[in-house]
């Protein structure tokens, strides 16, 4: 299992621009490769520089296929196969590309080729389980954000497979909309409509929530 | 408020919302993942550099590695046939592309700008030792020193004038090919001809190693 403080980083995304996960501003300061760097190592041969990449990823990555697999079983499997696939096709990698958008391409490329071969209905048609993390954090409902907790939640139970993965890209992963568009292939129109009708959606939610509040249900 | 407007702040909580550090239900990847997609690369090959390509296979076999032109692909070179990358293909990428080709005819590299000044240096031997065609005319484009002239020349006369050759004479010695097995090399490739034939008398090749040599 990962431990607490891999867990914890790879829990974090960190964009390639954002402090720490690029080099570092101050001088003589540790510099921790980016992502990029680390696919470009792996494509010269470096094994560790690959299993770095995998202990960054594999939390991030079930993450994302939990959200488009139909089990947590299966989005075991997809993510030990996507590092997989990864790992042999490297060589496509092209240089100055997100890493995490290729990866998550090929992830999901990986879950619907999947999914036809067992005929199931494509990815994640039901709500998904409220996850059970080790500190507790998703299931907490009485911080300051409470609220925020709750919308999450309510996008995990009522969105549309296609737009809660979406979502969770474009808000937990912090991806831009052309990259989300790469991951799930489709336009970048398609996937600004999809953010929206989801936002539109979770809009009513809040209201209802806030609503049960203010009559003491909620 | 309008309706617009409160859709727009609307959206603007709900993303706000949704951006809320630690808000997002983030999963703990299950105990072992990790370590159960590095066991499963175990043995898997690189892509690459994988081992059957590895450079001291292709040493053990007689061959050499270089550099390719993209700057990580290596172009293997395999056994009996060093050095000639005209007719190797990278092993990394199938194209052609990727390999460092020779100049393209008629592209004039910088060690054959001089050509005149070696003429002078060299008295007009160069060009008078030079193969003759049946017109009488210097081998195209070539001195037998092996340097190649940006304009092929006639032998130099008694006087020791050259006199450049006509366009169109000019274009009749280009085209005409530096050795019969190898019709698109021209002279600069020959010590690099991957079936190693002896150009000319043989004699060429030493020489115009020796003249770039002293040509510096």
């Amino acid at each position: 299992m990962a431990g607490a403080a891999d867990a914890a980083t790879a829990r974090t995304p960190l964009a390639p621009n954002m402090p720490g996960a690029g080099e570092s501003r101050r001088p003589g300061a540790l510099r921790i490769p980016t992502d990029e760097e680390l696919a470009a190592r792996s494509q010269e041969g470096e094994r560790e520089a690959f299993s770095l990449l995998v202990t960054r990823y594999t939390n991030r990555l079930y993450n994302f296929l939990r959200r488009r697999a139909l089990s947590d079983s299966d989005a075991e499997d997809l993510t030990q196969d996507t590092f997989l696939r990864a790992w042999t096709k490297i060589g496509t990698y092209k240089r100055g590309m997100r890493f995490s958008t290729w990866l998550y391409t090929i992830g999901t490329h990986l879950g619907a080729t999947r999914a036809r071969g067992k005929r199931l209905p494509m990815a994640g048609s039901m709500a998904l389980e409220p996850v059970a993390s080790s500190d507790g954090r998703a299931g907490r409902a009485d911080g300051p954000d409470e609220l925020a907790v709750r919308l999450w939640r309510a996008a995990e139970e009522i969105l549309p497979s296609e737009q809660r993965s979406a979502v969770w890209l474009r808000y937990a992963e912090d991806l831009g909309v052309a990259e989300i568009a790469r991951v799930l292939g489709k336009s970048r129109v398609n996937v600004r409509v999809m953010l929206f009708r989801a936002r539109r959606t979770l809009i009513s939610e809040l209201a209802r929530v806030e609503g049960n509040r203010k009559d003491g249900t909620g | 408020m309008s309706r617009q407007a409160n859709n727009v702040s609307g959206h603007a909580r709900v993303e706000q919302l949704l951006r809320t550090a630690d808000a997002a239900p983030w999963a703990d990847a299950p105990a072992g993942l990790r370590e159960r997609v590095v066991r499963s690369l175990d043995g898997v090959q690189h892509p690459v550099r994988g081992e059957s390509w590895s450079g001291r296979q292709a040493a053990a076999l007689g061959g050499g590695v270089a550099e390719c032109a993209a700057a990580w692909h290596r172009v293997h070179v395999s056994a009996g046939r060093p050095g000639c990358l005209r007719a190797r293909r990278c092993a990394d990428r199938p194209s052609r592309a990727s390999v460092r080709r020779p100049p393209a005819r008629g592209l004039i590299k910088p060690d054959e700008r001089d050509v005149g000044a070696h003429a002078q240096r060299s008295g007009g031997a160069c060009f008078r030792d030079a193969p003759r065609g049946a017109d009488g005319a210097v081998a195209p484009a070539v001195c037998v020193d092996g340097v190649k002239g940006l304009r092929p020349r006639e032998a130099p006369r008694a006087d020791g004038q050259e006199r450049h050759l006509s366009p169109p004479e000019a274009r009749r010695t280009r085209r005409r090919p530096c050795c019969s097995h190898a019709p698109n090399h021209r002279l600069e490739y020959l010590s690099k001809c991957s079936q190693s034939r002896p150009v000319h008398s043989g004699r060429l090749t030493e020489l115009s190693l020796r003249s770039l040599r002293l040509m510096g």
